[in-house]
């Protein structure tokens, strides 16, 4: 996803840490992980997702300027994002593996219409219109989701330090800019970054669960 | 005139019914294909998780054949549907151009059963499309790791179209049994 990918796996991947304290939490306390931190692999950014991956919250820890400079700070903050969410999405599977109790699979139903008024009624029409209008309604709401989806745009952070690139919902990059952020920008930077992810997370969260239901 | 109004709007809403619901399908098996091929990349990819979960490989080797199950369940079901909303609006067609001359009076009876049904049936495609537009941003969006979580959520799925065949089927032997 991210061009961020220049240091080799090795056991100075602040993420492979990480990843073993995580297993281990997960492992001895069924009820952890209401809110999940996950790191880049420098372990200056840091995110924060619930339980089922949505943002939450994003920072940077001292030392993020001589780890990942400014052009790959936004990187590194995507790349702590995927940790986090990586790490939410394992949980079912160590939970799994660790033997605790799933919830059961549910099988799908489907809600019965209503039925129309009698052909005979005087409210038929009115009624068989008022179904016509809401399949339609359901039609183009999910041509206008697919257009989101299919087309590229950039959510940018107020300030000018942090933008991402996304097409729907998911990020296919992020940069720092147009303003090249400086050491001293931190508080603004984070303040963009956080602010960029919220306003892609609002869009999300009013897609997300509809087709479930 | 009323009903021939209702009957051609619900003739229309059958058309775009079946090319939205395609469109839809389409897309969705496209971005769950995305997500195994994903799924697969993270093992190979991305040394960070295997290294710690050392089955991890195997877990999502077992989603990834799940998932890809219910693709194929869902195929045949979806079509089925298709299908169905394409030959009713064919069938539905030549009437609407009979309903241009006064003959079209003498099909009144039938055709209220006609419009009911195939609003309720357009209805369900919409429905459909709807859900799988919302499951394919889903799998846009799900981590690779997710896979297990989203398998849960396309079964529920491949009942519900499972459950709309029949539900379609049965209108069409009540519409039958009306038509008498």
């Amino acid at each position: 996803m991210n061009s961020f990918v220049h240091a080799r796996k090795t056991d100075s991947d602040a993420r492979l840490a990480d990843a073993r304290r995580f297993v281990s939490d997960v492992e001895s306390s069924p009820s952890h992980a209401q809110r999940i931190t996950g790191p880049d692999r420098t372990g200056t950014a840091w995110a924060v997702v619930d339980s089922v991956g949505r943002f939450v919250d994003i920072g940077l820890r001292p030392g993020w300027w001589d780890a990942l400079g400014s052009d790959d700070v936004a990187a590194g903050l995507i790349e702590a994002l995927e940790s986090a969410r990586m790490k939410a999405a394992l949980v079912p599977l160590l939970r799994r593996r660790n033997g605790t109790p799933q919830k059961p699979d549910t099988i799908g139903t489907l809600t019965p219409l209503p039925d129309l008024p009698s052909p005979d009624a005087a409210d038929f029409l009115d009624a068989a219109r008022g179904r016509i209008a809401e399949a339609y309604r359901l039609i183009d709401e999910a041509g206008k989701r697919m257009r989101e989806r299919q087309a590229p745009r950039v959510v940018a952070g107020p300030r000018g330090l942090f933008r991402l690139h996304v097409r729907g919902g998911r990020i296919e990059r992020a940069e720092a800019g147009p303003r090249r952020p400086t050491p001293g920008d931190t508080e603004r930077l984070v303040a963009d970054a956080r602010d960029a992810l919220t306003e892609l997370a609002r869009g999300r969260d009013d897609t997300l669960g509809v087709w479930r239901s | 005139m009323a009903a021939d109004g209702a009957f051609r709007a619900a003739t229309e809403l059958l058309q775009e019914a079946a090319g939205r619901l395609s469109d839809a399908w389409q897309q969705l098996a496209e971005s769950v294909r995305d997500l195994i091929e994903r799924s697969r990349l993270l093992l190979r990819a991305d040394g960070v998780w295997p290294a710690v979960v050392p089955d991890l490989p195997a877990q999502v080797g077992e989603a990834i054949t799940a998932v890809d199950g219910l693709l194929g369940r869902l195929g045949p079901g979806v079509e089925r549907i298709i299908e169905l909303l394409r030959a009713v609006a064919g069938r539905a067609a030549p009437v609407l151009s009979l309903m241009e001359t006064a003959i079209s009076r003498w099909l009144g009876p039938a055709r209220a059963g006609n419009v009911a049904y195939f609003a309720d049936l357009g209805h369900l495609g919409a429905d459909l499309t709807g859900r799988f537009v919302g499951a394919a941003i889903e799998a846009d969006e799900t981590a690779a790791a997710g896979l297990l979580a989203y398998a849960g959520d396309l079964r529920r799925l491949a009942d519900r179209v499972d459950l709309s065949v029949r539900r379609a089927a049965d209108w069409a032997t009540d519409l039958q049994r009306l038509s008498g």
